[in-house]
């Protein structure tokens, strides 16, 4: 792992003015995600500023929303008898993820905002457009049955490896950013990460001196009922393949409100509006929810190696949308 | 730099605080502006630094360059070796130790970031000559071969014991499923943990 | 009859105590004054030169202490006997991907890893033989190993025979390339004291890299000393040094300083060996009721480029596992640019049955008969390929009761029968085969005054019980408690051992320590019927039994004198034999056997498979120490549902670069892919091929797994699967 510099905090704003001060610095939480990026050459910072100290840690409610510290450990979040009681999909979707030591670890930010997950991103001797602006992608031609089928690009077809982030954009999660000065923002988790298009290398939205505070929910949505299919290569402890995060209310034996995102098939946590129009208004036969998981996979466009995606993605949404009514 | 459609993705908040958000950051934020002049207190360390761990229950103090890893400052600088680098990626497990009581991987961690912090490792699992239930039930139940995951997997699962172990094998694995075992003692690590839970170890 | 076994039954390994605790000391773990710390750096390409590398940034990062490339790394001499012969920095030709380059030393792994990946270079580079499919237009018989690893078999007139035949399967199979992955990344610690060698390496065959490392130094091989305490995994990319060995050491010699070389876990995937990927076409012809009448199985195994002399002999069990006189089995090797390959648990045999016993399951299915029928139809009655009787055959009692504990007959043999709670339930199962292996090997036992009986051997512990099962065979011999015996391994200052891999180790050091133990025993007898005054005077040496820490008079048990004594009143105060095991030439054949028995459990609509269900029926010989040989029997299973469901290394098919290097990546199964597992040792005492009367066990008991999967999830669903692992997308598209 290349050295560095390191500076640790002790609150937002000193955070924030080292990194207004310090070009190439990044900031540093659960380092789950970021000490492997620096260990693989990914990323090289200058400076990494430790916030991981920092009093964001917290899991709070008021009337309208349901708010995360950016620094809550999956764990934590997973633990919290509001989000157990509100919110399911999010604790189970977390659950799915990674292990129990790396929950423990990782914070909630921290994993909305991890790497993309393509081999050749990860391996700097290869060509890799989100990495190396212009290099080229060798992933397409390459090995790709991991893939990304939705939202890929001529440039990249990484996908984005959080189960969290496919959770909260279902729900319409969103996160709160300060930067230096103040400016506060909030951005839905679902437009945070960005497409590839002809910029892979922007992963996300945030600029480089943006931190965030908090990630909300709508309290509205809280109660759905809910469920997170998750398919992977061995029982646990991977990555998806394919992943839906399905949240409804049924009134009257009809579906009155859906919200649908697929993961796993998508550089970023794939908002499924097409499978949600699919269903509302309708009672949830065989048939709409058939019609649910074309409209989900409408536009992909997978390679050799990865088009069983398409019809996994339908058929792990499938089964979420039954769980979720059971 | 910044895409075209950054701004209608972004709103603004205006006043004070998101309620949430407020309620997470705490004062040192609310008072945002004047903080400036305690910024020259925040320390930059470039280049080999002592940090003090509290490991084992005792102060332990490792001069480390910011990128040393907790792994690499047990093992190589504090020599308490049965902590185990496997994948160094967070992706097997043998090198699980408890910070703050949790189990972590301390692959994934800096030395310098866990400063002050409480790190107990395998050495310090059992503080006296006697075995951990969980050690005795290792041993009985055959819970390991080449042994290289085992300092891991006893440290892990004492967390999962702690929190009341899962009675079905789905759930006791799913608590378990962090820890690699290449030789694949699985079925034996199980039963040592079901025996050391029930007290029986 | 034989019992299932239990976890709990049998001696608790002899180094628990120091596993449990941490304190087993791994080669990573030792820490020497003033040791340094090397880190490689790997080239970017599979195939051409390096034009030039810029080593100015890593030679200026902190901590860095020196920086080798060939330019200026001294030539070694090629010491040969690896697995992979080329040895890096010394010269410029480029093989495989991640060849080392350059290496960093440094005064922490951090600082090493971090000037290693500052190392620049450029490269003239060739378009690399980069897929199993490009190779094949180069592909080349490979030359024998010995007299029966080879190229080449036939019997019989098997294309006619195949033609005639009532039944034909034809069938080609494919097998993937692996990795080993031991937790423990090989690693290496070299020091040097004037001109003599001391290493410490992750290894299991330490007597093997002291040779090697003393022709690569031109040094006398007693300045060499290789030790190793414990081995966290090996599986076989651990036995003996690979170059990094050797240039660990060479750079302790430059630098003046002990060094310590961990591989990364990328590095694993290119530069410890890796099985190597194989297509097999199995034709097989049946007479109407099953019984074989021709085998034709033609293996191709992936092959470096730059090394002829690794095949995957997947045609093999053809050869001895079924009855038939009718067999040509052909190997051909297709040479990719990839770093060298190696034998991997289970070599040969593991990939050669998916081939055989998926054909078998076909047959079953179209004749209806039952594969646990259809087998015990074809067992051969003595080895067809040597022309030997068997020194034993329990073939049929693995079948049997096997099928018999796993409750077989619940089976339904139509596909598709089954479902429970949504899920499609099915069974399956095939044989397991390896040679029941053996070589020369040498022991010492001794005997000191208080009674301790010390066994030393350059065997090394990896994780296969060896110490605990080497303790029970010298207890039993000398009849003293295991707790009075001390097994001394791992240290080239022993007697010579062989390579703990193959399987050979029980069979081989365990008789070697028998047979030194019985002389051992054998002289304290004489020395103690010659000693007058002493108990046993006068008695005759050949009836003494050895029991209770004393030899006994069983003409009168009332004469007795403890070993301890007599080991006192010796010279020097011990007395010490070596016992010497050398094979002897075979009168007879002997296999170790098994069978699998699987069940799976299907969601359709997911295409997720679950092994639900597994048991082993295994016969192999005498079980010196039940404890450790069942931990190696459900280990042994379990890796095999590695194989046939999740493991394979990808290589970019354009670059030939290992693609999923990574514990993140590339998935072995966790402890949720892991049913309960049931173990079970049919009689089958063998002391024909060795005194000891035990056979081959690690290997075989991973072998068979993958077709017992494939067969039943073939039950379970309808979809038969002929290229492993078997993966989501491949039922997807045939649910």
């Amino acid at each position: 792992m290349q050295n560095f510099s390191y500076a640790r905090p002790d609150t937002v704003d000193s955070a924030l003015s080292l990194m207004a001060d310090h070009q190439g610095a990044a900031f540093i939480a659960g380092g789950t995600d970021m000490l492997n990026r620096i260990r693989d050459g990914v990323s090289a910072p200058g400076l990494l500023i430790d916030i991981s100290r920092l009093d964001l840690a917290k899991v709070s409610k008021d009337k309208k929303r349901l708010s995360i510290g950016a620094l809550t450990t999956n764990t934590a979040i997973a633990e919290n008898h509001i989000v157990a009681s509100e919110f399911p999909l999010l604790r189970d979707a977390l659950l799915s993820g990674a292990s129990p030591q790396v929950r423990n670890m990782a914070t909630a930010a921290g994993n909305i905002l991890q790497s993309a997950r393509c081999p050749y991103f990860r391996d700097v001797m290869s060509a890799c457009n989100r990495r190396d602006p212009g290099s080229g992608c060798s992933a397409i031609g390459g090995t790709s049955r991991k893939l990304g089928v939705l939202g890929v690009s001529d440039q990249c077809i990484a996908v984005h490896g959080s189960d969290f982030a496919v959770a909260l954009a279902a729900l319409d999660g969103t996160v709160q950013t300060v930067r230096p000065g103040g400016e506060r923002c909030s951005i839905k988790v679902e437009d945070l990460i960005r497409l590839p298009e002809d910029r892979p290398d922007e992963a996300t939205m945030l600029a480089p001196d943006e931190l965030i505070l908090s990630i909300d929910v709508d309290r509205a949505l809280a109660g759905f009922s809910s469920a997170y299919v998750k398919t992977r290569d061995r029982a646990s402890f991977g990555y998806a393949l394919v992943s839906a995060a399905v949240a409804l209310t049924l009134d009257e034996g009809r579906v009155a409100q859906a919200r649908i995102a697929l993961g796993g098939v998508a550089p970023k946590p794939w908002r499924a509006r097409g499978a949600e129009a699919a269903l509302v208004g309708r009672a949830p036969t065989e048939d709409a929810i058939a019609e649910a998981a074309a409209q989900a996979i409408v536009g992909a466009t997978p390679t050799e190696d990865n088009r069983y995606k398409v019809d996994l993605a339908a058929r792990v949404l499938t089964r979420a949308i039954k769980e979720a009514l059971a | 730099m910044a895409k075209n459609d950054d701004i209608t993705r972004r709103e603004f908040v205006e006043g004070t605080a998101v309620a949430g958000a407020a309620a997470a950051i705490g004062p040192s934020f609310m008072a945002s502006s004047a903080a400036a002049s305690a910024l020259s207190s925040v320390q930059i360390v470039d280049g080999a630094s002592e940090v003090t761990l509290q490991v084992n229950g005792k102060p332990a103090a490792v001069t480390v360059d910011p990128h040393v890893t907790l792994l690499d400052a047990l093992r190589e600088k504090l020599q308490l070796t049965g902590t185990k680098k496997g994948c160094n990626q967070g992706g097997c497990g043998a090198c699980t130790v408890w910070i703050d009581g949790e189990r972590v991987n301390a692959c994934m961690t800096l030395a310098i970031m866990q400063e002050g912090r409480s790190v107990t490792t395998i050495e310090g699992l059992s503080e006296s000559d006697e075995l951990h239930p969980l050690q005795a039930a290792f041993i009985e139940n055959d819970a390991f071969q080449c042994g290289f995951c085992t300092s891991g997997q006893i440290m892990s699962a004492a967390k999962v014991i702690e929190a009341g172990a899962p009675e079905t094998t789905d759930g006791l694995s799913e608590a378990m499923n962090g820890n690699i075992c290449r030789c694949s003692a699985y079925p034996q690590i199980r039963a040592a943990i079901r025996d050391a839970a029930a007290g029986k170890g | 009859m034989s019992k299932l076994t239990t976890m709990k039954a049998g001696l608790a390994r002899v180094d628990g105590l120091q596993k449990v605790r941490g304190q087993a000391r791994y080669t990573g773990d030792i820490v020497l004054p003033r040791m340094a710390y090397v880190a490689f750096a790997g080239a970017k390409i599979a195939s051409g030169r390096v034009r030039s590398i810029d080593t100015t940034r890593a030679e200026a990062a902190r901590g860095v202490i020196a920086v080798y490339t060939h330019e200026n790394t001294p030539r070694l001499p090629q010491p040969g006997g690896m697995r992979e012969p080329i040895v890096a920095l010394q010269g410029t030709r480029i093989h495989y991907a991640d060849q080392f380059i350059a290496a960093v030393v440094a005064e922490t792994p951090a600082a090493a890893e971090a000037g290693a990946a500052l190392i620049e270079a450029t490269y003239a580079e060739e378009a690399p033989v980069a897929t199993f499919e490009a190779g094949l237009a180069n592909a080349f018989e490979p030359e024998a190993w010995n007299a029966f690893r080879t190229p080449i078999s036939l019997r019989g007139d098997p294309d006619a025979a195949y033609e005639e035949s009532p039944q034909k399967i034809d069938l080609t199979v494919e097998t993937a390339m692996r990795q080993h992955n031991p937790l423990e990344a090989n690693t290496t610690v070299a020091q040097w004291r004037g001109d003599k060698l001391m290493i410490w390496n992750a290894d299991q065959y330490i007597y093997e890299t002291k040779e090697i490392a003393a022709r690569a130094f031109e040094i006398p091989e007693e300045d060499v000393t290789v030790k190793v305490d414990f081995v966290g995994g090996g599986y076989g990319c651990k036995v003996g040094p690979w170059p990094h060995t050797m240039l660990t050491a060479q750079i302790a010699k430059l630098a003046g300083r002990p060094v310590k070389m961990v591989l990364s876990r990328r590095q694993m995937y290119s530069s410890a060996g890796h099985m190597p990927a194989t297509r097999q076409h199995v034709r097989m012809g049946f007479e109407s009721d099953g019984r074989l009448r021709a085998i034709i199985h033609e293996s191709t195994s992936q092959g470096p480029t730059h090394d002829p002399q690794y095949c995957e002999w997947g045609a093999m069990p053809a050869r001895y596992l079924y009855d038939c006189e009718n067999v040509r089995t052909q190997h051909y090797v297709s040479p990719m640019h990839n770093g060298a390959p190696t034998t991997m648990r289970a070599p040969h045999e593991g990939a050669g049955i998916f081939g055989l016993d998926t054909a078998l399951d076909m047959l079953a299915h179209r004749l209806e008969i039952d594969p646990v029928a259809l087998r015990l139809r074809n067992i051969p009655p003595r080895d067809q390929h040597f022309d030997l009787p068997w020194s034993t055959n329990a073939q049929a009692d693995v079948y049997r009761q096997g099928a018999e504990a796993f409750g077989w007959s619940a089976r339904n043999p139509k596909p598709g029968a089954r479902r429970e709670n949504g899920e499609l339930i099915g069974m399956g199962m095939a044989s397991a085969l390896r040679p029941n292996s053996k070589t020369t090997a040498h022991a010492r036992v001794s005997i000191n005054g208080d009674g301790e009986v010390i066994v030393a051997s350059a065997t090394s512990e990896i994780g296969t019980g060896t110490a605990t099962a080497l303790t029970i065979v010298a207890a039993e011999a000398l009849g003293v408690s295991p707790d009075q015996v001390t097994v001394r391994i791992g240290d080239t200052s022993f007697p010579r051992a062989p390579y703990v891999a193959g399987s050979v180790t029980m069979n081989s050091v365990g008789s070697a320590v028998l047979i030194g133990a019985r002389a051992l025993k054998a002289r304290l007898a004489q020395a103690a019927v010659a000693h007058e005054g002493a108990p046993l005077y006068g008695a005759d040496p050949e009836t003494l039994i050895a029991q209770d820490g004393a030899l006994v008079d069983p003409a009168d048990p009332r004469r007795r004198e403890s070993l301890a004594a007599m080991a006192r009143r010796a010279e020097g105060g011990g007395v010490s034999e070596v016992g010497t095991f050398e094979p002897a030439a075979a009168t007879s054949s002997s296999r170790s056997l098994g069978a699998q028995f699987v069940e799976v459990r299907v969601d359709p609509l997911l295409g997720r498979i679950r092994v639900s269900r597994m048991l082993g029926a295994f016969a192999v010989g005498r079980v010196v120490s039940p404890k450790t040989a069942r931990s190696q029997a459900t280990g042994g299973m379990i890796w095999g549902v590695g194989e046939a469901l999740m493991e394979k290394t990808e290589l970019d098919p354009a670059t030939a670069r290992p693609v999923n290097a990574s514990f993140l990546d590339n998935y072995v199964p966790v402890q949720g892919d892991v049913p309960e597992i049931d173990v079970l040792f049919v009689d089958d005492i063998d002391t024909d091929p060795n005194p000891l009367g035990s056979k081959s066990i690690g290997e075989v008991v991973s072998t068979g797994v993958a077709p017992a999967i494939a067969n039943a999830l073939y039950n379970a669903t309808g979809v038969r699967v002929t290229s492993l692992p078997i993966r989501t997308e491949t039922l997807l598209a045939q649910l």
